[in-house]
């Protein structure tokens, strides 16, 4: 039988939430998209190396096809549609660096010493709870959709991006009423299950592994603002591309 | 320390009505439970034993708001006094559905939760930990994601969360409604172990066959109050017809036997309605799920399809229901090739949860929603109601339905299609005897000559009754057509009461 080991996951979770939160900031004040495109190298290398290996080439080969279309757009002649769609791009891709490390973030951290840690940091209970219940339910809201879409497509309804443009209002009206009801009795059940763990604002939870902020993650963290001040530094001074 | 015979939980008198409703959910309860006793709560849907379970561990009145009378005493607490909180630190609970009852993503974060929330020490924790996988044999699950665990092994880690909280009462709400029978298995061991270890338990349930060596006493319930108390060992002689009338699943259930397929009667129709032809499908960069799959099935066909956990039966189903494309091989509908389109056209899928399908306001609009809107439809769909019995639920909304009801609901909407190709996934999970018998015969009113019906399930009882033929996955990954021995499987086997 193999020990069991109760080491703490390194780097401590407040390491990957100060590195949400940079490349957030970064990510809105960055002018040039060339520089954007650094970030999002930088992200997805970081991605790469977590062992989320097959992600990270799929949104590498997504940025890039977002790009070339927004190149190939400028030749198209109507204007008021190539428009939208490029400020549709742009959006995306100044978002999708964040949203990889968040996926990062999701996959590293371990929902009982994130918010050990976020308790060390005076944070109140009641903003770590429901950030916890969000933690916990986003993975499986994907699922949740793909399942509402499979009984949607079996209707007989439309699921699709186009029907999407043409009945917007209809499509939403079509899943929300499942996804509602779906929400509303997971809530109800994960609230009932985890009263009964003992989970509540008043009492002090205590943690199975030891949660310490020490000089390594003090050093990531110097790291990733060196480098985003470093990026920062070289987009307003220089024009690439 | 606790003396042997010592009562743990004791009811006097006790009364429960949930807010907003009109009728009593709980009615002048008295039980006693003693320490190390085993007590299954069961009876039809509706009857208030998963109400009663929901006073072992406080969450009436404390969550579920409503009228509460009478004394109620979970060890030294007093379930009108103290919060849930405190209950649950000497009471346990495993909830039915394995997907909603996890506050983390992984395992290793899971089982010490509810320890860590009482402020236990990390070293405490820690040998704890080590005592559940090891008692509990976890050793296999510790290091996976909550996510991709079976049903089964998701309420094994429910189980050891609070087995570390060293909780000696346990109570449980219909644990094994979306098991398997693999997963049944696994948790009737679990809680063989349980009880071996002085654990009181206290469980509501339809299913009884996993637990009729287990059980000391079982309370029968019926309209909010206890109808009859009967000793465990009393209980398992109970004979099969005296189950039936009590709308209770059978205790003995043999397994299905298959034997070769014969088709008996010939088709009425010269040409199969559907047919497979070689049919191979895996997801992009996996194995195979099934390979070179052949069968023809024809108008009338009313065919189970079984197979292991895991296996690929809902695969088959979205492959012929036209979501998936095969990478090899065709399937024919009345002998033309068909696309993708025109599988989904001629096709209704009835799912396992109901709720990812209801999508409309009241029922009767459920019923006509994708169709246009006439006085011939709705007529249609009010006749379909009253067939089902669900003409009283008109004007409700979808949502406010018992399971039974959404089930049957679902069955109607899928009338309304009138497609040729019928499916369902899993119909009966969580049903009792009673709304399982109406969803067998159901299915087996409106199969006719221009439909085939395909029902995935796990559900033996339900098996034997709806079905002659099934199609089941074999481990070399091919697909076959058995029928099943009605002779032999006396599964209303008559014990002596």
């Amino acid at each position: 039988m193999n020990r069991m080991d109760f080491k703490t996951s390194k780097p401590d979770p407040r390491v990957l939430i100060f590195l949400v939160i940079v490349v957030s900031v970064l990510s809105c004040m960055l002018f040039q998209l060339a520089m954007v495109y650094v970030l999002f190298l930088i992200v997805d290398i970081l991605m790469f190396s977590q062992k989320m290996k097959k992600k990270a080439i799929h949104f590498f080969v997504a940025y890039n096809i977002l790009i070339i279309v927004r190149r190939a757009l400028t030749l198209i002649p109507t204007y008021s549609i190539s428009m939208v769609i490029s400020m549709i791009i742009i959006l995306l891709l100044h978002v999708i660096p964040i949203y990889i490390v968040c996926f990062i973030m999701f996959n590293k951290n371990y929902m009982n010493e994130m918010i050990t840690a976020l308790e060390h940091m005076k944070i109140p209970k009641t903003f770590i709870i429901p950030l916890a219940v969000v933690y916990r339910y986003a993975p499986t809201i994907t699922e949740e959709i793909s399942l509402v879409r499979i009984s949607l497509k079996m209707r007989g309804l439309n699921t699709s991006f186009i029907g999407f443009i043409m009945h917007p209002m209809k499509m939403i009206e079509n899943f929300m009423m499942p996804l509602l009801i779906r929400s509303a009795k997971i809530a109800d059940e994960l609230s009932a299950a985890t009263l009964c763990k003992g989970l509540d604002l008043d009492n002090n939870r205590t943690c199975t592994t030891k949660v310490r902020f020490q000089l390594v993650d003090g050093c990531y963290c110097i790291a990733f603002i060196c480098i985003a001040v470093l990026i920062v530094f070289i987009d307003k001074n220089y024009i690439l591309l | 320390m606790l003396e042997k015979n010592q009562t743990v939980i004791d009811y006097r008198h006790l009364y429960f009505k949930y807010e907003g409703s009109d009728e009593q959910a709980l009615s002048d309860i008295n039980l006693s439970i003693k320490k190390g006793e085993f007590i299954v709560l069961t009876g039809k849907s509706g009857c208030g034993k998963t109400t009663l379970t929901r006073c072992v561990n406080g969450l009436i009145p404390n969550f579920y708001n409503g009228e509460f009378r009478g004394k109620a005493k979970v060890k030294n607490y007093d379930l009108s006094k103290d919060g849930i909180r405190e209950i649950s630190r000497e009471v346990g609970s495993v909830f039915q559905d394995p997907r909603s009852q996890f506050f983390t993503l992984h395992v290793k974060t899971e089982i010490p939760f509810s320890s860590e929330n009482y402020g236990i020490d990390s070293e405490t924790i820690q040998e704890n930990i080590k005592k559940s996988v090891e008692d509990l044999k976890l050793n296999k699950l510790i290091d996976k994601q909550l996510l991709n665990l079976s049903s089964g092994e998701k309420q094994k880690i429910a189980v050891a969360s609070v087995y570390t909280l060293g909780a000696l009462i346990y109570v449980l709400d219909e644990p094994s409604s979306n098991l398997d029978s693999e997963g049944t298995k696994q948790l009737g061991e679990v809680l063989r172990k349980l009880k071996e270890k002085g654990h009181t338990i206290i469980i509501s349930e339809h299913r009884l066959n996993y637990l009729k060596d287990l059980a000391d006493r079982v309370v029968y319930m019926e309209n909010g109050g206890i109808k009859e108390i009967i000793d465990g060992k009393e209980f398992t002689k109970k004979s099969s017809l005296w189950l039936d009338k009590k709308d209770l699943r059978q205790l003995y259930i043999s397994p299905i036997e298959l034997i070769r397929y014969n088709r008996n009667s010939k088709p009425i129709k010269a040409n199969p309605l559907l047919k497979v032809d070689n049919l191979s499908f895996r997801y992009r960069g996996g194995k195979y799920i099934f390979d070179n799959v052949s069968f023809e099935s024809y108008g009338g066909d009313v065919i189970g399809i079984l197979g292991k956990n895991g296996v690929g039966k809902s695969t088959l189903l979205k492959v012929l229901m036209g979501l998936e494309k095969p990478n090899k091989g065709e399937i024919y509908i009345d002998a033309k090739k068909t696309s993708k389109r025109v599988r989904i056209k001629n096709s209704t899928y009835v799912m396992q949860d109901v709720d990812y399908q209801l999508f409309a306001p009241s029922v009767l609009e459920e019923m006509i929603i994708g169709l246009p809107d006439s006085k011939e439809i709705r007529d249609k769909a009010k006749k379909y109601l009253s067939y089902f019995n669900l003409e009283k639920y008109i004007e409700r909304h979808p949502a406010s339905l018992s399971g039974g009801q959404k089930q049957r609901l679902a069955i109607a909407m899928a009338c309304m299609k009138d497609s040729r190709l019928l499916f369902f996934d899993e119909p009966t999970s969580g049903l009792d005897a009673a709304n399982m018998k109406q969803v067998s015969s159901a299915i087996k009113k409106i199969s006719n000559n221009n439909r085939c019906i395909f029902a995935i399930t796990h559900d033996e009882e339900f098996a034997n009754l709806t079905f002659n033929t099934v199609l089941k996955f074999s481990d070399d990954k091919t697909i076959n057509y058995f029928n099943i021995n009605k002779e032999k499987n006396n599964y209303k086997k008559e014990n002596l009461a």
